[in-house]
C-alpha cells in the first residue's frame, strides 16, 4: 500500500547571510548578481535539507522572493509596487497596484524551477500564487471590477503553470490562501482557477488558509485541482469533523504542524491527525505537510518540526503495517 | 448646514520621506532594548502632532489623533482591561491585514481611562475639533475570544458597561464628539438588536455627541432599528457595497449621517463627478453630513493619503459652495 507522501507548502526560512545580503541588496549595498548568488546558495542547501529530512516532494524554498504576491507582481508587467503598508503589529509590506493591463514579458519562476529539479531526483514542487489571491492582496487602478482583474490575472497564471508543466513539473501548486476572505466570492475564485488549470495533466494542489472554511465547504470542491492543501493542526484536526459529514472528494494536503507556534509539535499529535484523515481518505490520498508556509520559523524550529512529522508518518505506517513508498522518482 | 469632512481613525504610522522619527524603527529598537518607553513616546507625540497637522493642512473639519499608537481598534483597549488577554494573529475582517486577538479569560473590568491622556494631548495640540474614537460593544465582543463569560450577550452588555466608564472620562476631558466603531455589525445583521442594547450602555448618560460608523459593508435590512436608538449620528460605508446607497434610497432622516464616499483600501482616485453626484445626493439627505473615508486610512501607504483626502475635500468645497 502505497501514500502517506510528505511534502511542504512552499517556503522555508532564510538563512540569516541571505536575509542580511537582501537588506544590503535593497541598500544598494549589493549587487543583483550577488544576492543571486547568494540565492542560489541557499536552495542548494535548502534542497538538499529536505533530502535529508527524507521529504518525498520538494519545493524550491523560495530563497528568491519576498512576499508571495508581491514576488510575481514585480515580474509581470502592469504593476508597479505601493509604499509600505503596515500588515500587523510593527510589520509592513509593498503592495503591489495593477496600474495597467496585466501582461507575463517572461516567464516568472521557471528559472528557478529548472534550477532547483536539476539539484535533485526527487520531483520538486512548481509553485505559483493564485489569481483571486494575487487580486484580494493587491491595489487595483486598472479594472473596472475584482472580477476583471481576477480574470486577467487567471490568464497570466495559466502562461506560468503550462511553462512548468513545460519544464518537466509532476506536481503544481497554485496557493489562494485569500479564497477564505470573502465566501462571497467563492464562485470567482473557482471560475479562475478552472482557468488557470485548463488543460495540465501534472497534478494540481491549492493551498489554502486563515479559514472560515465551514463558510466555502462543500463549494470549495469546485476548485479545478486535484488536491486542496488546508491547515489542520492549529485547530486540533477538527476541520476533519466536517468531511465526515460531507464528503471530501479530492486529495488532501494535510496539515499536522502549526507553523505559527516556535515550539516543536509532538509526535503524538502528528500521528493523531495522520490517523483521523486515515478514518476519512485512503492513504494514497493523504499527502502530509505543515499547515502554512515555513518562513516564519527559524531554520531550526522547521527542520525539528518537519523531522517529528517525517517520524510521525512512518511510525504510523509501521502500525499499519504499510509498505514504505518506493521513493517517488522523477 | 455646511457639509464637514472627517476622517475615520487611524491614519498611516510612517511614510517615506517624512521628516518625523519614524515610529517603525522606534519600536523595533524599544523591542530590542535599545531604546527606552519614553523616548517612544516623545516618537508618538511627534507623530501624533504630525498627523494632526496634515489633517488640518489638508482640510479635515473634524480630525482624529491618527491612532498612531494603536495596532487595531480593540487590543489598546483589551491591553489595559483587567481580564483580558492578548493572543495570536487574526484576521481583520475581510481584510489581508491581522490583528491580536483578545481573549476574555476573567471578568473584565475598567481599572482607570485608557485613551483619555493622548486623547488630551491631540486635542491640546489641535486646532480642528478631535472626535474621540472607541471600539462599539457588539464589536469588540466579536473581535475577541470569550473562553470566560461564554455567553455573547453577557459579554457585550460588560463590554457595554466599560467602554461607557472610558466614554464618559473622554467626555470630562473635553472630548465633544465620540464615536464607536461598528464594523462587525455588517457581517452579522442578525445580532443588530445585540449591537444596539451594547451600544445603549455604552452611551448611557453621554451629553455629548455619539454615534456609530460601520464600515467594509452595509447596513441594509437593519437600518430602522438604528434609526430608532438615541444616538446623534450613523455612518455607512458607500464605497465596498451598493446597499447603503439603497437604503436611503428616497427617504430623508433625521439623524447626522457620516457617509464613507472614498475607498481607503484602494489607490485609486475616485470619479470626481461621481463623487460630487453622490455627495449631493447624500446632503439632502440629512440634517448633517459628515463626509469621509469609507473606513481607517491605514490600509493606503502614506504616499496616497494627501491625494485621497485633497480629492474629498475638494469635491465637498463644491457641492457646499462654502469659502474657507
Amino acid at each position: 500500500m502505497a501514500g502517506l507522501l510528505t511534502t511542504t507548502v512552499g517556503s522555508f526560512p532564510k538563512p540569516e547571510y541571505l536575509q542580511r545580503a537582501r537588506d544590503d541588496f535593497y541598500r544598494g549595498k549589493l549587487t543583483r548578481e550577488k544576492l543571486n548568488a547568494l540565492e542560489k546558495q541557499a536552495t542548494r542547501e535548502i534542497i538538499q535539507k529536505q533530502e535529508e529530512l527524507g521529504l518525498d516532494i520538494l519545493v524550491d524554498g523560495e530563497m528568491y522572493r519576498g512576499d508571495m504576491v508581491t514576488y510575481f507582481a514585480e515580474h509581470l508587467e502592469g504593476f508597479k509596487i505601493s509604499g509600505l503598508v503596515r500588515s500587523y503589529g510593527n510589520r509592513y509590506y509593498r503592495k503591489p497596484i495593477a496600474i495597467g493591463k496585466i501582461r507575463r514579458k517572461a516567464p516568472v519562476t521557471i528559472s528557478w524551477f529548472t534550477f532547483s529539479q536539476s539539484l535533485t531526483k526527487k520531483p520538486v514542487k512548481g509553485m505559483l500564487t493564485g489569481p483571486y489571491t494575487i487580486m484580494d492582496w493587491s491595489f487595483n487602478e486598472a479594472y473596472p471590477s475584482r472580477r476583471d482583474f481576477a480574470l486577467a490575472l487567471a490568464e497570466v497564471v495559466h502562461e506560468e503553470a503550462l511553462d512548468l508543466q513545460q519544464a518537466g513539473a509532476r506536481y503544481i501548486q497554485i496557493d489562494e490562501p485569500a479564497i477564505s476572505t470573502r465566501p462571497e466570492e467563492i464562485d470567482l475564485a473557482i471560475e479562475t482557477m478552472k482557468i488557470v488549470t485548463k488543460g495540465l495533466t501534472a497534478k494540481t494542489i491549492t493551498h489554502i488558509c486563515y479559514g472560515d472554511f465551514e463558510k466555502i465547504y462543500p463549494q470549495m470542491l469546485n476548485l479545478a485541482v486535484d488536491q486542496i492543501d488546508l491547515e489542520m493542526a492549529n485547530r486540533d484536526f477538527a476541520l476533519l469533523d466536517l468531511f465526515k459529514k460531507r464528503p471530501f472528494t479530492k486529495e488532501i494536503g494535510l496539515g499536522v504542524l502549526d507553523v505559527h507556534r516556535h515550539d516543536i509539535d509532538s509526535k503524538e499529535k502528528v500521528k493523531r491527525g495522520i490517523k483521523k484523515a486515515l478514518e476519512i481518505f485512503t492513504p494514497e490520498k493523504i499527502y502530509v505537510d505543515p499547515d502554512c508556509g515555513l518562513k516564519t520559523r527559524t531554520p531550526e524550529e522547521a527542520f525539528a518540526k518537519l523531522k517529528v512529522m517525517i517520524e510521525a508518518r512512518d511510525e504510523v505506517r509501521k502500525e499499519l503495517n504499510m509498505k514504505p513508498q518506493l521513493t517517488e522518482r522523477k | 448646514m455646511a457639509i464637514l469632512t472627517t476622517v475615520i481613525g487611524n491614519y498611516p504610522k510612517i511614510g517615506e520621506g517624512l521628516t518625523t522619527p519614524s515610529i517603525r524603527q522606534a519600536i523595533h529598537r524599544r523591542d530590542q532594548k535599545e531604546m527606552t518607553d519614553e523616548i517612544l513616546e516623545k516618537i508618538f507625540q511627534e507623530n501624533t502632532v504630525r498627523v494632526i497637522r496634515e489633517q488640518e493642512a489638508l482640510g479635515i473639519d473634524i480630525i482624529t489623533d491618527g491612532q498612531i499608537r494603536w495596532e487595531d481598534i480593540v487590543t489598546p483597549l483589551a491591553a489595559k482591561i483587567q481580564g483580558f488577554k492578548i493572543n495570536g494573529l487574526t484576521r481583520f475582517f475581510n481584510n489581508n491585514v491581522y490583528y491580536r486577538q483578545p481573549v476574555v479569560v476573567d471578568k473584565l473590568v475598567w481599572k482607570s481611562p485608557v485613551t483619555v491622556e493622548t486623547f488630551r494631548f491631540a486635542k491640546s495640540q489641535a486646532t480642528h475639533t478631535v472626535k474621540a474614537v472607541l471600539p462599539a460593544p457588539f464589536t469588540f465582543a466579536a473581535l475577541s475570544e470569550d473562553t470566560f463569560y461564554k455567553d455573547e450577550k453577557t459579554l457585550v452588555l460588560a463590554l457595554g458597561d466599560i467602554l461607557n466608564q472610558e466614554a464618559k472620562a473622554l467626555e470630562a476631558a473635553g472630548a465633544s464628539i465620540i464615536q464607536f466603531d461598528e464594523p462587525a455589525l455588517v457581517f452579522q445583521k442578525e445580532k443588530v438588536a445585540l449591537a444596539i442594547e451594547g451600544l445603549r450602555r455604552a452611551m448611557a448618560g453621554l451629553k455629548v455627541k455619539k454615534g456609530i460608523r460601520t464600515y467594509f459593508g452595509d447596513l441594509e435590512g437593519i437600518f430602522d432599528p438604528l434609526l430608532d436608538t438615541e444616538m446623534d449620528f450613523i455612518g455607512l460605508d458607500f464605497v465596498s457595497t451598493e446597499g447603503n446607497r439603497r437604503i436611503l434610497g428616497k427617504r430623508i432622516i433625521s439623524k447626522a449621517l457620516g457617509a464613507g464616499c472614498i475607498d481607503a483600501r484602494n489607490t485609486k482616485l475616485e470619479d470626481p463627478r461621481k463623487l460630487k453626484a453622490l455627495i449631493q445626493e447624500l446632503s439632502e439627505k440629512t440634517p448633517q453630513l459628515y463626509v469621509s473615508p469609507n473606513c481607517g486610512l491605514e490600509f493606503l501607504p502614506y504616499q496616497s493619503v494627501g491625494p485621497k483626502l485633497t480629492q474629498m475635500v475638494q469635491a465637498v468645497r463644491e457641492c457646499d459652495g462654502r469659502a474657507r
